[in-house]
């Protein structure tokens, strides 16, 4: 029995040895690029499916095109598949010519049928897309190199938002048809579009692997990325050590004290970038106490800013203005943060017959969102020097989401991080402050109602003059902030840590973790 | 015999019926809509009602069991929110990872714990006995994430001797055969790609391997202190037999009975997914699976997951069960 014991002993600890001498194959290969994904891998990669998860616009923009795109900080859309277009006076027509000489990755010829097929395919499968598209009345083949998009209405973001509508060749469509699903189980793991690279594998939970398309229409000359692995990693601590070390050449999932110990190490580049998405805390225009406008502006007048920013964020944040971060419209003059009184904010509460306060307000956050945490004991500690109590709990996404669609059920007070979908302040205003979107038809979870607003931003999506349409959303943020509708706190900075070799990474605050990997090279 | 397996898988079948109906009714009170999540951020209520009909979600609580329960037997476990995959497939891209791992972690529990434990029971009060138990506390004490990251800290980053996720280095152009990427591997003949799977495997199972550990340790010392008290322990010693074949033979054999009980259960844990362990290493296992859709109000995985665990901890104690006939003759059933 023993020496039996020691034998294996005696291999085992061969085996150990001979693990531990094997040398770890070097993560670098010409042209390769490793990011860390931090939100995970993509439910599906299919465009007629998803729209809105970053993980699946980063893979978007690599192996799929739209017509129109928005790199960096533009704010006119660009051409892409479409090479030019034109709008008719009414703001309803659209006509694009079409790029010519673009082959889907399977040799299919992109034209306007092609298009065309994939709208039909959108409004089939009725999901996400097809929410996002629902100002298209009709979409018309003219030659094989134009098309029209008829509206039903006109709409002045339409083209910011045609930047999220890719093309899956028609092809792979067809032949991938299973029971009438529009190849939707197919092309949840499949990728066949026109872009610069090809999904070539998909483990799930290990790796994304995306490669070059030797052939695509924009030619491989200049500095490209040949090859891109991305790997969801969900534990901050992890990718900072894999950064570190070379196997990562991106982390997204850095954290603020990562980031100033990545900072010191001279191979590595960590970005802080403002971006238009900004934390804020919401408050039911409708029932309890909040109902009161003037309890809400006590709420915002007793908060504390300052203990928010400089004291739970550490400054890693931004003070935030108003119901959209003020680039969106080229500036939002006479509108300041506000700043905590006290003394002001007991006397709207005495104003608003609440003398002494006496009431208690419930907050509810998504279950591991840190700064939703903080804010909930800041405003806790806040408001009981007014004499309010909170009430904090937390819970999933959907559960929380359930409840505040329903006015019943719905907390006085949630924190929410606004993520403009499109390059407009149409984005934020429309989907959270116009009376059409309350409860279960949108995300007007406070169930504002105010029809000065409703038509300033209804106005706004057929005035088709730019500056025109800016000072409709200026005058609507400052209604809004004026009913102080949100606690509007902080404007997120994006951290992001890059290896050194990595060069041509464009910033857009509308997408600060979507990659073009196409401008993107290593040295 | 034949009769104790067969009670067993009526039992079984009777557990497993039971965990749906309740996996079934918890996950359909819980407060929320799985529908709005699995539609997408920028859906209109007109794209969260065509999820909601696909999904059923629409229909009474009875006839959505009645309907899972109908598509289960035939094998149908449904479609993820999640990941849009069937549930039975996603099951089986996952759940290899986790019976790996849990292999794996088991094997160094056992290997170390029962020499030590052993050991340290015949060194009784020696400063082996003070060091193993000294040793045992701190990792039973120690918090997985902590230990995790040291190791990655120091294994992974500072001596470069481990790689710190995954399962392999790169994986284009593995396909998987059982899923076991080390079995696979030598199933092919790749002797690289074995010993990248095993680099992979070596830290998260050591992390993982912690626990149980600790708790064979100790629970083969104190099992084993009390046997070595016992009368046959002095028969055999007094026929004159060789120290190593009374601790062996006699006292271990045993000792073992209570040590098979937890070590079972242990066994059934570790194969329900290690969250913790899973996460920090980017295992991509049940674990893993499981938390992700439970967060997004996944209820067709998050059955799958309840189902296979309940599964799997009634067949681990199955096995345990009948190791008792072959660690004690005198058991029968």
């Amino acid at each position: 029995m023993q020496r039996t014991l020691s034998a294996l002993v005696g291999v085992l600890f061969a085996i150990a040895l001979l693990i531990v001498i094997a040398p770890m194959a070097s993560p670098q290969s010409p042209g390769t690029i490793n990011v860390g994904l931090y939100a995970g891998e993509p439910a599906s990669v299919d465009p007629g499916v998803i729209l809105s998860t970053t993980v699946s616009r980063t893979i978007f923009k690599g192996v799929y095109e739209s017509l129109v795109d928005l790199p960096g900080t533009e704010r006119v859309p660009k051409p892409l598949l479409a090479t030019s277009w034109t709008i008719s006076k009414d703001g309803r027509v659209y006509d694009f010519s079409l790029r010519r000489n673009v082959r889907f990755v399977d040799g299919t010829i992109f034209d306007g049928s092609a298009v065309k097929a994939n709208f039909d395919r959108i409004f089939a499968l009725n999901r996400e897309p097809a929410s996002s598209l629902r100002a298209i009345d009709r979409v018309e083949v003219i030659t094989p190199e134009r098309l029209r998009i008829v509206l039903k209405a006109p709409f002045a973001d339409f083209l910011s938002i045609l930047v999220w509508i890719n093309f899956v060749s028609p092809k792979a469509i067809a032949e991938h048809e299973k029971n009438g699903d529009h190849a939707q189980a197919w092309l949840r793991d499949h990728a066949v579009g026109t872009g610069p690279y090809t999904l070539d594998r998909w483990i799930p939970g290990q790796q994304l692997v995306l490669t070059r398309n030797d052939n695509y229409w924009g030619g491989w000359s200049g500095n490209h990325l040949r090859r891109i692995i991305l790997r969801p990693i969900g534990e901050t601590g992890t990718q900072r050590l894999m950064l570190e070390k070379g196997d990562l050449d991106i982390a997204q999932a850095v954290t603020v004290e990562d980031a100033a110990t990545l900072a010191r190490n001279p191979q590595i580049a960590v970005r802080r970038d403002e971006g238009f998405s900004q934390f804020q805390i919401f408050m039911n225009t409708q029932k309890g106490p909040t109902k009161d406008r003037r309890v809400r502006e006590a709420i915002a007048y007793a908060y504390d800013y300052d203990g928010h920013i400089r004291g739970a964020m550490r400054g890693t944040v931004n003070p935030a203005q108003g119901p959209f971060a003020p680039e969106m419209a080229g500036g939002l003059p006479g509108m300041k943060p506000v700043v905590r009184d006290l003394g002001r904010a007991r006397e709207l509460l005495r104003q608003a017959g609440y003398e002494k306060g006496g009431f208690a307000l419930r907050y509810k956050y998504i279950s591991g969102r840190n700064e939703d945490k903080k804010a909930g004991e800041i405003l806790q500690a806040s408001l009981a020097e007014i004499g309010v109590k909170v009430d904090i709990s937390e819970g999933p996404w959907p559960t929380l989401l359930g409840q505040l669609q329903d006015l019943a059920t719905a907390h006085e007070l949630f924190p929410y991080v606004t993520v403009p979908f499109y390059n407009s302040p149409d984005a934020l205003l429309f989907a959270h402050y116009h009376s059409s979107q309350m409860g279960k038809q949108g995300r007007n979870l406070t169930y504002y109602n105010n029809s000065t607003v409703d038509q300033l931003i209804d106005n706004a999506r057929s005035e088709s003059t730019l500056d025109k349409r800016l000072d409709m959303y200026r005058e609507a943020a400052r209604l809004i902030s004026n009913d102080h509708v949100a606690i509007y706190i902080s404007r997120n900075i994006n951290l992001q840590a890059f290896r050194n070799r990595v060069k041509g990474f464009q910033y857009n605050p509308i997408k600060p973790y979507i990659f073009y990997f196409y401008e993107m090279y290593v040295d | 015999m034949t009769r104790f397996v067969a009670s067993r898988i009526v039992f079984l079948i009777g557990v497993l019926l039971g965990m749906s109906v309740l996996a079934f009714t918890v996950s359909h009170i819980i407060p929320g809509d799985p529908a709005r999540a699995a539609a997408g951020p920028e859906a209109g209520p007109e794209q969260v009602e065509a999820v909601r009909r696909e999904y059923r979600l629409d229909r009474p609580i009875v006839e959505q069991y009645l309907y899972y329960m109908s598509r289960l037997v035939r094998g149908d476990l449904g479609i993820s929110i999640m990941t849009r995959r069937p549930v039975r497939d996603d099951l089986g891209t996952y759940f290899p990872a986790t019976i790996e791992l849990a292999f794996a972690a088991s094997f160094i529990a056992v290997v170390l714990g029962i020499p030590l434990g052993v050991a340290a029971a015949t060194r009784c009060g020696k400063w082996l006995d003070h060091v193993s138990r000294l040793a045992s506390l701190v990792g039973a004490a120690a918090p997985v994430f902590w230990s995790g990251l040291l190791l990655q800290l120091v294994f992974y980053r500072n001596l470069g001797w481990f790689p710190a996720t995954g399962r392999l280095r790169d994986v284009s152009g593995v396909s998987a055969i059982t899923g076991f990427y080390t079995l696979d591997a030598l199933l092919r003949g790749d002797f690289a790609l074995w010993l990248d799977a095993l680099h992979h495997l070596v830290l998260p199972a050591v992390t993982l391997a912690q626990f149980p550990l600790a708790l064979l340790t100790r629970m083969v010392r104190s099992s084993m202190v009390e046997v070595l008290r016992e009368d046959l322990v002095r028969t055999a010693r007094g026929k004159g037999l060789r120290e190593g074949v009374v601790v062996w033979k006699h006292a271990f054999r045993n000792a073992l009975i209570p040590v098979a009980t937890v070590f079972g259960l242990q066994c059934g844990r570790l194969l329900g997914g290690a969250v913790v362990t899973e996460v920090i290493f980017s295992w991509p296992g049940l674990g893993f699976y499981a938390v992700r859709a439970v967060t997004s109000l996944d209820f067709p995985a998050v059955m799958g997951v309840a189902l296979l665990m309940g599964f799997v901890f009634v067949v681990v104690n199955l096995f345990v069960d009948i190791s008792y006939l072959l660690l004690d003759p005198r058991i029968r059933y």
